[in-house]
């Protein structure tokens, strides 16, 4: 692959195909909980790990057994089971050697690492890509529009959190709302090719 | 995940655990606790398939099959499943009955499958799914089964619901006949996750609208002047739902958003 190449690829996914507010893959761990931002960061860079692993192993499985085994109608649960492979693996690493940024994590990060985006993003990347290397760049520029796309919704959260909502907005709708409206501002990238 | 602990550890006296009330499941699933509108669980699936009536209903009738057979089966085999595998086991059955889901898609309405792509697949990791399924590990087979469907049938009308309007908005049709009548032009941002977005968020609020008025209750807000508290936030309050009904009928109501996305996606 060229750099060219490499650079449209990973731009596009990054900003026109957005997987939060473009293809709208895991967007409900972030509507809800709290706003912060340290560990908004560091769930959303697991969520990224998992889906820049996800997408490499998901290609190679579908390309050496799936497909020549004809099995490719079975691949969701085949996925489904890698990513929780990915999610134990992880869960292990980070509790045995940093402890405080598990801690950190709290609960979230098993919900969060089995969410669509994930599995999203690796039956499209599996499909998608051509070669192991175009896999594995797709994947990591999925996992780094995720971390983009969290880190800018985290932040609008944090600016609406103390406006005076109508009560029928407070919480969710109006989050989904914002949500909406950054949405809009990825959108305008979709025009643009890379 | 609190919840999940507090069933988790409570289950051992069993004539300690109540009956469950049939109709306040019926009740939750379908209004209060309505999945897509309430809880908002399966929001991916709303977003990304439900941009028309057909995709909705179909994905939403195929995630309640799922819903069904997954809450049966939790009911059934869920205590026997050690609490930290049970997430990723029925997960696994569900991506499992989507390649079921898939193939009786495929045999009976290969349009509608094609036209959904890879959202079939999604349906394993809807939360929703999970959801139901730590429910239906704590209680009997008729309770898990009567919950699976009041939220199957609860998710199916919320988002077709939503698919409606957005197709109504987005492509000037309802399942696919024209309601434009030649003078309303459709906005295709509405097929877009923008649209989706909005059009899930006003449904939200309008629901969450009608909870405040069934429980006659308002939320703790901070101190503020008396008639300021009374009179601002109805208002805006009772606008929003209005434009999240009148949504529903295709009038012009969310029209101030739709030349601005037109503008930025053009």
């Amino acid at each position: 692959m060229s750099f060219a190449a490499i650079l449209s690829l990973s731009l596009g996914l990054i900003l026109a195909e957005n997987v939060i507010f473009t293809r709208c893959f895991g967007i409900r761990p972030l509507l809800g909980g709290s706003a912060r931002i340290r560990p908004a960061l560091a769930v959303s860079v697991c969520v990224a790990l998992a889906i820049s692993v996800a997408s490499i192993l998901s290609w190679l499985v579908t390309e050496y057994l799936l497909t020549p085994y004809g099995l490719a109608a079975a691949r969701t649960p085949v996925f489904v089971l890698i990513i929780a492979l990915i999610e134990v693996v992880l869960e292990f690493t980070l509790s045995r050697f940093t402890p405080n940024l598990r801690a950190l994590l709290g609960a979230e990060l098993p919900t969060a690492a089995a969410s669509s985006a994930v599995l999203g993003s690796a039956l499209i990347l599996s499909t998608a890509s051509t070669s192991a290397l175009e896999a594995l760049i797709g994947g990591v520029s999925a996992g780094a529009g995720f971390v983009l796309a969290a880190m800018i919704f985290c932040s609008v959260r944090r600016r609406i959190r103390f406006s005076d909502a109508p009560a029928s907005f407070e919480g969710i709708p109006l989050a989904l709302v914002s949500a909406a409206l950054v949405a809009l501002a990825f959108a305008g990238f979709s025009g643009i090719s890379f | 995940m609190s919840e999940k602990k507090r069933t988790v550890a409570e289950p051992a006296p069993v004539e300690a655990r109540p009956r469950p009330d049939l109709p306040a499941l019926l009740r939750g699933g379908l209004f209060t606790n309505n999945p897509l509108l309430v809880s908002m669980l399966g929001l991916t699936l709303a977003l990304a398939a439900g941009t028309h009536g057909a995709a909705s209903l179909a994905i939403g009738v195929s995630t309640a099959a799922v819903l069904l057979i997954t809450g049966l089966a939790a009911s059934l085999f869920g205590r026997f499943i050690p609490v930290k595998l049970r997430a990723a086991v029925f997960t696994l059955l569900g991506a499992g009955l989507t390649v079921g889901v898939e193939a009786a898609l495929g045999a009976l309405l290969p349009d509608v499958l094609a036209s959904l792509g890879i959202f079939v697949a999604l349906i394993s990791t809807c939360g929703l799914i999970l959801s139901r399924a730590e429910f239906a590990c704590v209680n009997p087979p008729h309770a898990a089964l009567v919950d699976a469907l009041a939220h199957g049938v609860g998710f199916t009308a919320a988002l077709t619901l939503v698919g409606v309007i957005r197709e109504a908005l987005g492509a000037g049709t309802v399942f696919g006949f024209d309601v434009t009548l030649g003078v309303i032009p459709p906005a295709l941002a509405f097929g877009a996750p923008v649209g989706g977005l909005l059009v899930v968020g006003l449904l939200a609020a309008a629901a969450q609208k009608l909870l405040l008025l069934r429980e006659k209750k308002r939320p703790p807000k901070p101190t503020e002047p008396e008639p300021d508290e009374l009179t601002e936030p109805t208002e805006p309050a009772e606008a929003a739902e209005s434009d999240g009904s009148a949504g529903s009928t295709g009038s012009d109501s969310p029209g101030p958003a739709s030349p601005e996305t037109e503008e930025v996606s053009a």
